[in-house]
């Protein structure tokens, strides 16, 4: 019989924020995101779109998939049966839906920026961090007022890492540095950014 | 159309098309999980299984698949597959399973195996798709443990070379010496080098990325320069 | 390649079919994989079982849950109270570590062993590697449960000293559980 947390967070909320933000950020420690963080930092205005719309994906995520798991999924729910199994098939496939109806408002509401986020919009489905979020709500076994809490933290810190990384990538691409372009110098920029965090924040004594 | 040859397909998928160093997909359980070269093997296992089920079901099922509605249903194949891995590493390889955490139910939303399911498997028999499949599977095995080997060498001064296998009757990850034929092996096998702690941490992680994806750059810069001078252009 | 266009209706019957297949395929799968998976609790036993084979409180031949406690076990040698036993998951620096404590009845040290950690390979996991390191705590009562650098007498492991602190404080958490569940 699965322990159901309760709705209101009971948790020490300041470390949950700042564990998502710096001690366990999602893309330098917890190497979630990625794919989105080395193909869109060489531009800090496509970078600041995307850290918004993945920050609100994952906190909207977060409100959709808890409730789901904790009252459909779970053996202590209305179906009295264990399907917890299916977490992955059905949070993947809430996020998906849900970020299609984003899709869908923001082409409506404002296609400028539908345009400028291009392709990227339908790719926050596919965000490692965004299903990466919901399923360590789960795994911490956070209380529903915490995981939406964790969830936008977690947005937040992978909205600082991107905009700090485009700040640097912007200056090596204006220096034209060759052996630094493209995807090379995004990871030597990440390893920067990431030392910044490891060492200031003693997550390991180097 | 040449007639692609069915190794030769596989080998696109090592190198030519290597999905960590040439496409640049699928980065988050390579730099996650390459902290050892155990648990580099014990993830290219997992993802070699996802990959190859779902290129095989999405090309068999290729004509039937409504190109509106694609996306979700590659996503709804994936997501059986790695589902599926997901139980059995809980049952069967409790370790493994610890090792590996949330990267293995995030396979599916890895782009390598999506982007191949698009690219690839929804428009070839499935044949090809299987050897694609290989390839590309290989070619993330290698990445990884290419990684892992590094980081753990560097990282802790020792190397552990580790592999599936029975041990009575106990299935799991055993060091390879313990392997009939390979009692040679030492384990661990050490480096006199001075561990560099930080390799095994996230900025590591970037760094010996970083550092692979230069050395392949110049040595691929080198060997235009040399196709180049062959034809005869003045560099 | 010409394809009609599949209607609507088509579209759904054929999102559900694969839906269903998949869900089949999965329950399955559930099945094999929870035989197995209720096999290994078996083997393992409960943690009366677990604290027994781990040795944690030497000469013990019988573990039993004090009464209303929840993770403090009475060790008996026979039908001596000879001391207590716990495990229980401690925050270590990486992630948590699952620990086993024995005492002895005057909640001196007796066992520890590193059930499980996740701490960083090669460094952090020689707590549970190092066996000289957990076999400091024997002996040691709550006055000497800390590391060495801070006055106590457990020596942490070099270079692995945060992941040491982490064991250590952790075993004094667990022993503080113990003596609240026993009185």
């Amino acid at each position: 019989m699965i322990e159901t947390p309760g709705l209101m967070p009971t948790e020490d909320l300041f470390p949950i924020f700042v564990n998502a933000m710096f001690t366990k950020n999602f893309l330098l420690i917890m190497f979630l995101g990625l794919c989105s963080y080395v193909g869109l930092t060489t531009n800090s205005d496509t970078s600041k779109g995307m850290s918004m719309a993945v920050t609100f994906v994952m906190t909207m995520s977060a409100i959709l998939t808890w409730p789901i798991y904790y009252y459909l999924l779970s053996d202590a729910s209305i179906l009295k049966t264990d399907l917890t199994f299916l977490r992955t098939i059905c949070f993947i496939l809430i996020i998906a839906s849900f970020v299609q109806l984003v899709e869908f408002i923001i082409r409506k509401f404002s296609p400028p920026l539908y345009k400028s986020l291009g392709i990227y919009l339908p790719l926050i489905a596919t965000n490692c961090a965004v299903l990466g979020v919901v399923l360590l709500n789960i795994q911490e076994g956070y209380t529903y007022g915490a995981s939406i809490i964790y969830a936008f933290a977690a947005g937040l810190g992978y909205s600082w890492v991107m905009l700090a990384t485009a700040a640097v990538r912007e200056k090596l691409i204006m220096r034209n540095v060759d052996l630094f372009s493209g995807f090379i110098g995004a990871f030597f920029a990440a390893t920067m950014v990431a030392l910044i965090v490891v060492s200031y924040f003693s997550v390991v004594k180097l | 159309m040449a007639k692609k040859s069915f190794v030769g397909e596989i080998i696109r998928g090592i190198i030519k098309d290597n999905p960590v160093f040439v496409l640049v997909l699928g980065l988050c359980p390579v730099l996650a999980v390459s902290t050892s070269f155990a648990n580099a093997l014990g993830m290219a296992m997992a993802f070699t299984f996802v990959m190859l089920g779902s290129n095989i079901f999405v090309s068999l099922l290729r004509k039937q698949i409504p190109p509106g509605v694609r996306i979700p249903i590659f996503i709804l194949i994936i997501c059986t597959f790695v589902t599926m891995i997901d139980m059995m590493l809980e049952a069967f390889l409790p370790p493994m399973y610890e090792a590996l955490g949330i990267f293995v139910p995030l396979i599916v939303v890895n782009c390598i195996v999506i982007g191949r399911a698009e690219a690839f498997a929804n428009r070839n028999p499935v044949l090809p798709s299987i050897a694609d499949g290989i390839g590309i599977s290989i070619g993330f095995a290698a990445a990884l443990m290419l990684l892992g080997s590094i980081r753990e060498i560097l990282g802790t001064g020792a190397l552990k070379l580790m592999m599936l296998w029975s041990k009575d009757g106990e299935l799991g990850f055993y060091p390879l010496s313990d392997i009939p034929g390979f009692s040679f092996v030492p384990n661990p096998i050490e480096f006199s080098i001075e561990p560099a702690t930080v390799m095994v941490t996230p900025p590591g992680a970037f760094l010996t990325i970083a550092a692979l994806m230069l050395l392949f750059k110049i040595m691929g810069d080198r060997k235009r320069m040399k196709q180049l001078k062959k034809e005869g252009y003045e560099i | 390649m010409a394809e009609t266009k599949d209607s609507i209706v088509m579209i759904l019957f054929k999102l559900t079919l694969i839906a269903v297949v998949a869900a089949v395929v999965l329950t399955a799968t559930y099945g094999v994989t929870q035989e197995q998976l209720a096999k290994l609790a078996e083997a393992a036993g409960g943690p009366d079982k677990q604290l027994l084979e781990m040795g944690v409180v030497p000469d013990a031949t019988k573990f039993k849950l004090v009464g209303g406690g929840e993770i403090c076990y009475e060790a008996y040698a026979g039908s001596d109270l000879i001391g207590y036993g716990a495990m229980a998951e401690v925050q270590g620096m990486q992630d948590i570590i699952t620990l086993a404590v024995g005492v002895n009845t005057d909640f001196v040290v007796t066992g520890v062993v590193v059930v499980s950690q996740k701490e960083t390979p090669g460094i952090g996991d020689k707590i549970q590697k190092d066996e000289g390191f957990v076999a400091q705590f024997a002996g040691v009562g709550l006055d000497g449960l800390k590391l060495s650098d801070d006055g106590g007498e457990i020596d942490g492991i070099s270079g692995a000293t945060i992941s040491s602190g982490y064991v250590t404080a952790g075993v004094v958490e667990i022993i503080g559980k113990m003596q609240q569940e026993v009185s």
